[in-house]
């Protein structure tokens, strides 16, 4: 579904790369969510996928098409949420999510019927034909996902796109999330929310020196007794670029949930990690490291 | 005054000049002299202005001071009562400021301060020449005490202006927050008052044709404008009092108490009267608590240039200030054109003449054209945050860019439409010669749109909190303004130089004048097809 090669990109103000050779393959029905520390290039990555930033060199695929070379049908296959909720606010919900169905050409009563199921669905049907300025921050969020899905994309592209919302409207749209990938689309989300992370997504990239470090299968993760949250923690955190390095020296398993201290350095710095164990992680062989 | 309210009054101050900060000392020194310059030179003018004023007999005595007074605070006026509504009603800072550790009092009086301060910088630079000036060439006796009393009355003349914009702007308040919701009532207000305007403009236009031949009516003249003044000084009495008591005229000492009086008890009332309504505002949040109106419609289905197309009308037509901005000199083409052309056209000149005329007939339509495509030269970053959305749309940069220029070309080309039948109607011109100037309009505004466009596309500022602030940041709408005038002023000087070569055949300036907006139009449009990829493909946002 989407095939990111050898990604390339400097920012003009800048002169260190920022992507530096990204590769990456999402598969038809996946929920792949994409890791980072901040300043990482997560956001970077998302908006070269979509093609609003430019990238020096490589190529992306979304659905076998070339964003370079044909963005127009590439883009076809494409729906992206940003993480700042920009949306044209003067219009009302209905108008906007109208004009977006007209971007992409969508005979009208597909639109309405998709978008209709979706209004009632997030429980916006009183303010659908209000201007959106007056939607409160989750309202705007499930308005662009409506528009977002109205054309039914191949890819899904989302950015932090639990940010700031209520549970209620972040459980819709983790629902959402699911939904789409059900019917073999495939959903890209970056988030810093890892239980959330962890508890949608089939497979993780970690973004670490402007590249994917690693991609996690979540059923190994769950399999190795580890969380998310202390692979990541540990991993970003470590000047070893090498996943496997660095659980070699993850902390031994407990056999009663207890925390531990783990240290290990990070620029000359000595941090110090508080790590929670499960009472019942299989991974008995795991050690900590410093 | 308590130190937190001074804080707050700083914090307010340095967040727009480097008054109080740790600036640069020769920095501070060229500023101050810049001022002075401005002032001194100010002063030079205005003594040459009097002195002529007084070679053809115009009297400078009190009743000229009460008026020089009274258009200086009339100005002052304007300003404050624009201040009041940017600093007070609608700023964007009030949420922070209520939220710091102080009350809501303190906040209010900080304020006042700021609007006070600035009004009190604004007043002197244009009031200080004008009272120096009139104090030289005045004909009434001038003491030294005059130039003594010069500082206390700058401090005190802000305040009333200050207080009178602060007790008017309660009611316009109270209308504005109702037609805001409304675009189509914010319209018919603009209306109202730019035809308002125009038929003060009108009158005084007309009048000033009827009566351009001065030399045979000087006496009668002077002796309106004298009676006018007396008039004037009459009925602003508030200024009188004032104008008297500077200059130490008759019981100077009752003039000096009523002066101060009077002030102290508008500022008073004033005060009482808009801290309610300032804290009101402020805590509601005008901008989010505004019921907005439903629009009930329907899905409907459009190729998605007409959807971009509408896209750009529903959101001007949603907001009255847009509709204000993008719309204005649309609106107002027509009657300006048409004011100007009968006040050229009732002159009574020469051949010669009438080509003078004619060229400026369409150097007017030209700097109104010029004013209404440069809604284009933001036209993509009024886009601001939403801009991602152009970017992951499967449509060309191409048809959103044309939707956008089309966007503007409808609103000018109306303008020129309504201009041309207008004059049509009311004003005695050739008509080939009219329609050439509105062609030629059509085919500038083509060009000047496209340029305009790719202005604002090389170097967009889509990271602006408030639309307005993007002509404040953006380079592209000067560029505009000024490649739209320098275009105009070529335009004009080819027909305007021809009027004084009789031998050249009136084809030859036309087909130049003609010839420069097809290929400037032709070069816009080449440009705008072979760079507008690029340029859009390397925008970040």
């Amino acid at each position: 579904m989407l095939k990111i090669t050898n990604l390339h990109k400097t920012y003009a103000n800048s002169k260190k790369p920022t992507l530096n050779g990204l590769n990456l393959e999402l598969k038809d029905g996946e929920i792949f969510g994409f890791l980072g520390s901040n300043g990482a290039g997560k956001t970077t990555t998302i908006k070269c996928i979509c093609g609003i930033l430019p990238f020096d060199e490589g190529e992306i695929l979304i659905n076998g098409k070339d964003l370079k070379k044909e963005p127009k049908n590439a883009k076809m296959d494409l729906a992206y949420i940003s993480d700042n909720h920009a949306v044209f606010e003067r219009l009302t919900g209905r108008e906007y999510v109208n004009h977006i169905a007209n971007l992409y050409s969508i005979p009208l009563d597909e639109r309405a019927e998709r978008a209709d199921k979706m209004v009632e669905l997030f429980n916006l049907k009183a303010a659908y034909d209000r201007p959106i300025k007056s939607y409160s921050h989750g309202m705007k969020q499930k308005i662009s996902v409506i528009a977002a899905l109205v054309h039914e994309p191949k890819l899904w592209v989302l950015d932090e796109p639990l940010l700031g919302l209520d549970p209620q409207s972040a459980y819709v749209l983790k629902q959402a999330m699911k939904e789409h990938a059900e019917k073999e689309n495939t959903v890209f989300f970056s988030s810093h929310i890892l239980e959330v992370v962890e508890s949608l997504c089939d497979r993780i990239g970690i973004l670490k020196s402007g590249k994917i470090a690693h991609v996690f299968d979540l059923k190994e993760i769950k399999q190795s007794g580890l969380t998310l949250e202390e692979i990541y923690v540990k991993y970003v955190q470590s000047d070893n670029d090498s996943i496997i390095e660095v659980l070699k020296h993850a902390d031994a398993p407990a056999p009663e949930s207890k925390k531990k201290k783990s240290k290990f350095r990070k620029g000359g710095k000595q941090h110090t990690v508080k790590i929670s164990k499960t009472k019942n992680s299989p991974n008995k062989n795991a050690k900590g490291g410093e | 005054m308590s130190s937190t309210t001074w804080e707050l009054f700083r914090l307010q101050i340095d967040e727009r000049v480097d008054l109080f900060k740790n600036t640069n000392p020769t920095k501070l020194i060229l500023n101050i002299l810049k001022y002075l310059i401005i002032i001194g030179v100010a002063t030079g003018l205005l003594i040459f202005v009097f002195l002529r004023f007084q070679t053809i007999g115009l009297v400078i005595n009190s009743n000229v001071f009460a008026f020089l007074l009274l258009v200086t605070q009339v100005l002052s006026f304007a300003i404050a009562l624009a201040s009041i509504f940017k600093a007070l009603y609608f700023s964007k800072d009030n949420d922070l400021l209520m939220s710091m550790p102080c009350s809501n009092n303190q906040v209010f009086i900080s304020k006042l301060m700021v609007l006070y301060a600035y009004e009190l910088i604004a007043n002197t630079i244009y009031t200080l020449p004008i009272l120096i000036a009139y104090g030289i060439t005045a004909n009434v006796a001038v003491s030294p005490a005059f130039y003594a009393c010069i500082p206390i009355f700058l401090l005190i003349l802000p305040l009333l202006a200050l207080v009178s914009a602060a007790i008017v702007s309660l009611p316009v308040m109270a209308v504005v927050k109702r037609i805001r919701k409304n675009a189509a009532l914010s319209v018919i207000a603009i209306l109202i008052i730019a035809a308002a305007f125009l038929t003060v403009y009108m009158l005084f236009a007309t009048s000033v044709a009827s009566s351009i031949d001065f030399n045979a009516q000087q006496s009668s003249i002077l002796i309106s404008v004298n009676t006018l003044l007396a008039d004037i000084a009459r009925y602003t009495w508030y200024f009188d009092f004032i104008g008297k008591g500077m200059l130490f005229m008759g019981s100077w000492w009752w003039s000096w108490l009523f002066s101060f009086g009077f002030t102290a008890v508008c500022l008073t009332i004033a005060y009482a009267a808009i801290k309610p309504l300032y804290f009101r505002l402020s805590s509601q949040g005008l901008e989010t608590t505004s019921k907005d109106r439903e629009h009930k419609k329907g899905y409907s289905l459009s190729s998605p240039f007409a959807s971009i197309l509408k896209k750009e009308f529903l959101t001007m037509f949603r907001s009255p200030s847009s509709v204000f901005s993008y719309t204005i000199f649309a609106i107002l083409m027509p009657f300006i054109v048409v004011l100007y052309d009968i006040l050229l056209f009732s002159l009574n000149v020469t051949t010669a003449g009438i080509n003078m005329i004619v060229a400026s007939h369409l150097l007017v339509i030209l700097i109104l054209c010029t004013m209404s495509n440069l809604m284009s030269a933001t036209a993509i970053s009024r886009d601001g945050g939403n801009f991602y959305l152009t970017k992951i749309s499967p449509v060309s940069i191409k048809s959103q860019a044309w939707a956008k220029i089309i966007f503007n070309l409808i609103i000018t080309y109306t303008g020129l439409i309504l201009t041309y039948i207008a004059t049509s109607i009311f004003i005695d011109i050739n008509p080939l010669v009219n329609f050439l100037c509105i062609l030629f309009a059509l085919i500038f505004t083509f060009g000047h749109v496209i340029i305009s466009v790719m202005l604002d596309l090389r170097k967009p500022v889509l990271d602006w909190y408030d639309a307005s602030e993007i002509e404040k940041i953006s380079k592209s709408p000067k560029q505009s303004i000024w490649l739209g005038l320098i275009l105009t002023v070529i335009l004009f000087a080819v027909l305007f130089t021809c009027a004084f070569f009789p031998s050249l055949n009136s084809i030859i300036p036309w087909t130049v004048a003609g010839a420069a907006v097809v290929i400037f139009s032709i070069t816009a449009l080449v440009l705008f097809e072979k760079k507008v990829d690029k340029l859009y493909e390397r925008m970040e946002c």
